[in-house]
């Protein structure tokens, strides 16, 4: 039950933070409060003893009901994909907190940047309950509401404290990109919220046709009915096209470039991590087990759509002279493989796009995160005007090129572990066919393309020495602390995938589509 | 005894990163040789271990991916070749860490550090991949080499060719080992396991289009890696780093990791034609056509880079007719002599500061220590009798004219010959015979000790060709064929007759070999395709669809917001705050409606 604390404990640190006006509380607390939630999720681990072999399924808790001829309760579930999710989940948090505690000496007034931090902070606590309700909701209203609660502050967050870009537009539509401001931080916040607005209209009238229809908002009184009951096409398009969005599927994907561009590092270190994976925690959570038999039917078109973002994702990241967008166009060519992967409807398939995400979180995270900090110390994130870090800042140097490695599958960092299980599952779900063998090909040019944009980076920004470096500017302790948590799970999971998978355990059956 | 061994060069790297951090903080000023005086040690201790425990080390495996369905444990197995090769991978190892200590002493701490710890990692995953008896564990040790040379060739880095060509081995080798990855998971769905024997046996019992397929992605990543035809362009421009990496990664180890994977999945080579014959022809051209560039070539490391490439070719040529253990016996013997001749370039061109042979014309004496081993490596690379480049050459010769046709034979002969002139051009070019110098002869040796001493060794053990040719075998346990001295004699001899041939008439030779040096130039110089194809299809392609992404897609998505903006900035003109437009709109409002009431009730 303690578990359910990772939903309250935010509520503290935003409160106190609302009351109180003490830097290092501002600065600190909610850090030590994300990080008390991240504990209480290895007690619950360690209590139900899901690494050694246990016969743990899932962990319901009904509080009370709201709309009792609907089904409509405030019911949680907590099962051991979610477990894992809401470890994700925390890192992400704790990680963009990490990340805020430089904006205090930007330029304004000491006092009004610690207003901007409060309040950032604030808006990263609402984000970490949206999300962990939204992870282990058991009720279509339930994920809903707080999947409202995530989106909401996004735009506040982008708003006021993003980024100007610079941005050459041509073509066509040359007159309505210059109409709308391109690249400007307003253009970012109103694109992403009107995208995800949108998108979230479409789940939202998807979801209400699937539980009236159903007669029932709770997930597992749906996945017992009959399928014919449920399986409607336009339930499912609605319900595609909402998650295809929010996990910036082909073509619904423009949010994410400009939205990562604009916004400050800890909401791209946030949408990366876990708020581009909400459209795939709906598709674990709702589309594939309770429709299952009309998600089978257009699999061929989620693996199309899936192929597509992988290689044009890499594509579109090979010229971009943002590091931000590099690494944007990056999680969207990312976020590919998981839809592939969860096509395969095979159990090596399922692990590998759970371990995708788990691995894909992490690995973004410390991406955005070392970029936010070239961009701190350097000024700039152009990879035509960096040179010379290796030399000049070789710690923050070795975590990006860590990331960059492990993003193209290195052996032993945990990329290596999903892509392999990825790409086995593909083989094995086509059988041993042409077919198959051209379906490999698809993630593996993800690799390779993968390999050219970031080692292009990393050799641009890097390793060129360009001129004499004159003095050692290096991240601070803190930076280091979490960038080194990062890099050790990316590791760990890497050197010992069978414990995560001992967590999953069998939680695959309810993916696979009959 | 295996986990103690395994343990031992795990932790080279680390303890570099323990003596960096303790000599960051706590040790200011200390002598930067240290960074290399510890891992010597350890693979000391390794080479010892291995040398006196050699037949009775088992095997050691360890869980990896354990999941449901897939379960890979990476395994390492103690057998003679595994060990051999290990042995021969420390023994030049050692020496290039004993030359790196002083030939990188100018730089500062950092790099120091940067330079030992991407080397002692290069170093322990060379020795697990030659170690590593399943697919996954050399696939995995096969991507730490790759990482490694990356860093190691861009350590120049404020030279923008080095970091080109870095980036370009790096994305190059990097192609193969996807295709290698690919290949490693179609075998890996049909025999359910990784281990080289299970494989062997699957893929023997099994040859069908689909392993086949597999086995050719196989090929290709061994291709890269080797260097191989159409793959050549990355290892001579990987010639920009440091001379002990050239020597070390670019000579001995890492390019002929390939050979070491095909000799230990040959018993199933012979089951896949195609793979088998295209493992001979890709061998055959490649030392075809590098033999001749490379005495087109001025660079002394070019020279040897391509020389590298031609041996690499002659190792493919016997794993290609069945015959893996001849092709095992050259990767022995070659990596002695090369990388005893690379150190010795580098020497030369740290004291000389050039690079071309040309301008280091006389530059070395016959009768100094360098100039002897000098003189013993241009001979074992050319092949000639006793020492250790010979007896491979002639084995896989004789094996080849036996078994092969008319055309491959005459090809195989031409590269030799080729061999021959230029390992003779290298050598009288850059020696100058002078008598009674013998006075200066220790002179050297006072502050070049550290230069000296692998020199020699490595020159010791391409002298002694009897001795490594009976260690090999007596190792491995197996014998060749014997060489009669006619056939000895008949091979030798145009050998050693070209050899002295070039040294008198080597203008004329020159003119004679100008209209095949264009050909193998028009062949060997590729470059520039890869450069167009990288042009096109990344610069180009990508430039394209990220503008299609920025202007199309992202205007496309924007023309609805567009189309409600301008609507109602239209809408908002009704609203102009004068009385009489909204009583004249409301006027000709209430007509309208008049007149619809009118036609819907038919007045």
């Amino acid at each position: 039950m303690s578990v359910f604390f990772v939903l309250i404990l935010p509520l503290i640190s935003i409160i106190t933070l609302c009351l109180n006006n003490n830097r290092n509380v501002i600065r600190y607390l909610p850090i030590l409060i994300s990080t008390l939630s991240l504990g209480i999720i290895f007690q619950f681990v360690f209590k139900n003893q899901l690494i050694s072999e246990s016969t743990f399924d899932s962990l319901y808790v009904n509080f009370y009901s709201l709309l009792p001829i609907f089904d409509v309760n405030m019911s949680f579930k907590i099962d051991r994909i979610s477990v894992l999710l809401l470890f994700l989940s925390q890192i992400t948090i704790i990680t963009a907190f990490f990340s805020t505690l430089k904006i205090a000496s930007n330029g304004q007034s000491l006092d009004e940047s610690y207003t901007r931090l409060k309040q950032i902070n604030i808006w990263i606590s609402f984000i970490s309950i949206g999300i962990c309700g939204l992870i282990i909701s058991s009720n279509l209203f339930v994920f809903f509401l707080f999947y409202e609660v995530a989106a909401v502050p996004i735009f506040l967050m982008i708003s006021t404290w993003g980024y100007n870009l610079k941005r050459e537009v041509s073509g066509p539509f040359q007159k309505i990109l210059k109409h709308f401001n391109v690249g400007t931080r307003e253009y970012g916040s109103y694109k992403i919220t009107i995208y995800l607005f949108v998108a979230s209209i479409l789940i939202f009238f998807g979801l209400a046709i699937l539980g009236i229809s159903a007669g029932s908002f709770e997930i597992m009184n749906i996945s017992n009915l009959d399928s014919y009951k449920i399986n409607s096409n336009l339930v499912f398009w609605l319900l595609l096209i909402g998650f295809g969005t929010h996990s910036a599927l082909w073509p619904f994907h423009t949010w994410a470039p400009d939205g990562h561009g604009t916004a400050p590092t800890a909401g791209s270190i946030i949408f990366a991590g876990i708020l581009m994976k909400i459209g795939v925690i709906g598709f674990i959570k709702i589309l594939i087990p309770l429709m299952n038999e009309i998600t089978l039917d257009y699999s061929n078109l989620i693996i199309t759509l899936a192929s597509i973002n992988i290689v044009y994702g890499a594509f579109t990241a090979l010229r971009q002279d943002d590091l931000k967008y590099v690494a944007a166009y990056a999680s969207l060519s990312h976020i590919g493989y998981i839809f592939l992967a969860l096509m395969t409807n095979n159990k090596t398939g399922i692990d590998g796009a759970i371990f995708q995400i788990i691995s894909h979180g992490l690995i973004i995270c410390l991406l955005f995160f070392t970029v936010g900090v070239i961009y701190r110390i350097k000024g700039t994130r152009l990879i035509s005007e960096l040179n010379s870090m290796l030399d000049s800042s070789p710690i923050l140097s070795s975590f990006f090129i860590f990331s960059a490695f492990a993003s193209i599958g290195f052996p032993l960092t945990s990329g290596f572990v999903s892509e392999f299980m990825i790409i086995n599952g593909i083989y094995k779900s086509f059988e041993p066919t042409n077919l198959g063998i051209l379906l490999i090909c698809i993630p593996t040019l993800g690799i390779l393309l993968t390999t050219v944009y970031m080692f292009r980076a990393v050799k641009d920004c890097f390793i060129t020495l360009a001129n004499k470096i004159q003095q050692i500017i290096d991240m601070d302790k803190d930076e280091i602390i979490i960038c080194f948590v990062l890099c050790f799970f990316i590791l760990f999971i890497g050197l010992f995938p069978s414990i995560i998978q001992d967590i999953l355990n069998e939680s695959y059956k309810g993916l696979v589509m009959k | 005894m295996e986990k103690f061994f395994l343990f031992l060069i795990l932790i080279v790297p680390f303890t570099v990163i323990l003596l960096h951090q303790i000599n960051q903080r706590y040790v200011k000023d200390i002598d930067l040789k240290v960074y290399f005086v510890l891992p010597i040690m350890i693979y000391l201790l390794g080479l010892f271990l291995l040398l006196t425990n050699s037949s009775n080390l088992g095997s050691y495996e360890l869980n990896y991916i354990d999941i449901h369905s897939i379960n890979i444990p990476l395994t390492f197995l103690f057998n003679s070749s595994n060990i051999l090769m290990s042995i021969v991978v420390l023994l030049v190892s050692l020496c290039v860490l004993v030359y790196s200590s002083k030939f990188i002493s100018g730089e500062n701490l950092y790099r120091h550090f940067r330079y030992s710890l991407f080397l002692t990692v290069f170093i322990s995953s060379m020795v697990f991949f030659s170690l590593s008896n399943d697919l996954l564990s050399s696939f995995i040790f096969w991507e730490f080499l790759g990482l490694c040379s990356f860093f190691l060739i861009a350590f120049y880095n404020h030279d923008k060719k080095a970091i080109y060509s870095s980036i370009m081995a790096f994305w190059l080798t990097r192609l193969g080992d996807l295709f290698f990855l690919m290949g490693l998971i179609i075998i890996y769905f049909g025999s359910s396991s990784m281990g080289f024997d299970e494989i062997n046996k699957f893929l023997s019992t099994t040859p069908n289009s689909f392993n086949n397929m597999a086995f050719i992605f196989i090929l290709i990543g061994i291709l890269t890696k080797c260097a191989q035809y159409p793959f050549t362009v990355w290892l001579p421009r990987a010639m920009k780093g440091p001379t002990p990496i050239s020597a070390l990664i670019h000579s001995a180890t890492m390019v002929v990791a390939g050979i070491l994977l095909l000799y230990k999945m040959s018993p199933s080579i012979s089951f896949f034609p195609f793979v088998q014959d295209s493992i001979l022809y890709i061998g055959l051209i490649t030392s075809l056509l590098c033999a001749i560039y490379a005495l087109y070539e001025d660079d002394l490391k070019a020279v040897l880079a391509y020389s590298t490439l031609s041996h690499i070719g002659f190792m493919m040529i016997p794993l290609g007719q069945n015959s893996q253990n001849l092709g095992f016996f050259h990767l022995y013997s070659h990596s002695f002599f090369k990388s005893l001749l690379f150190l010795i370039a580098g020497y030369l061109i740290i004291k000389y500061n050039e690079n071309s042979i040309k301008k280091l014309k006389n530059k070395l004496t016959l009768f100094s220590p360098v100039g002897i081993i000098f003189t013993i490596g241009c001979l074992s690379l050319a092949g000639i009798f006793p020492l250790t480049g010979s007896f491979s050459k002639e084995h896989i010769i004789i094996n080849f004219l036996n078994v092969e046709g008319y055309i491959p034979s005459v090809i195989l002969i031409i590269s030799i010959i080729f061999t021959c002139l230029y390992s003779s051009k290298l050598l009288f070019n850059v020696i100058k015979i002078e008598k009674n110098n013998f006075s200066n002869f220790f002179n050297s040796f006072n502050n070049e000790l550290l230069y000296l001493v692998p020199i020699t060794f490595l020159g010791i053990l391409s002298l002694l060709g009897f001795f490594s040719q009976n260690f090999y075998l007596n190792f491995l346990n197996i014998s060749f064929e014997e060489i009669t001295i006619i056939q000895l004699l008949s091979i030798q001899l145009p050998i050693i007759f070209i050899f002295i041939l070039n040294y008198f008439y080597e203008e004329k030779i020159k003119i004679i070999t100008n209209d095949i040096i264009q050909i193998s130039k028009y062949f060997i110089e590729i470059e520039n395709i890869y450069r167009t194809l990288y042009r096109n299809i990344f610069v180009q392609f990508g430039k394209f669809i990220g503008w299609f992404d920025r202007n199309i897609i992202d205007g496309i998505i924007n023309l609805p917001p567009y189309f409600i903006v301008n609507l109602s900035s239209y809408f908002q003109k009704v609203q102009n705050g004068f009385i009489r437009g909204y009583a004249s709109k409301f006027i000709i409002i209430i007509i309208f409606v008049i007149i619809i009431l009118g036609i819907s009730y038919n007045i």
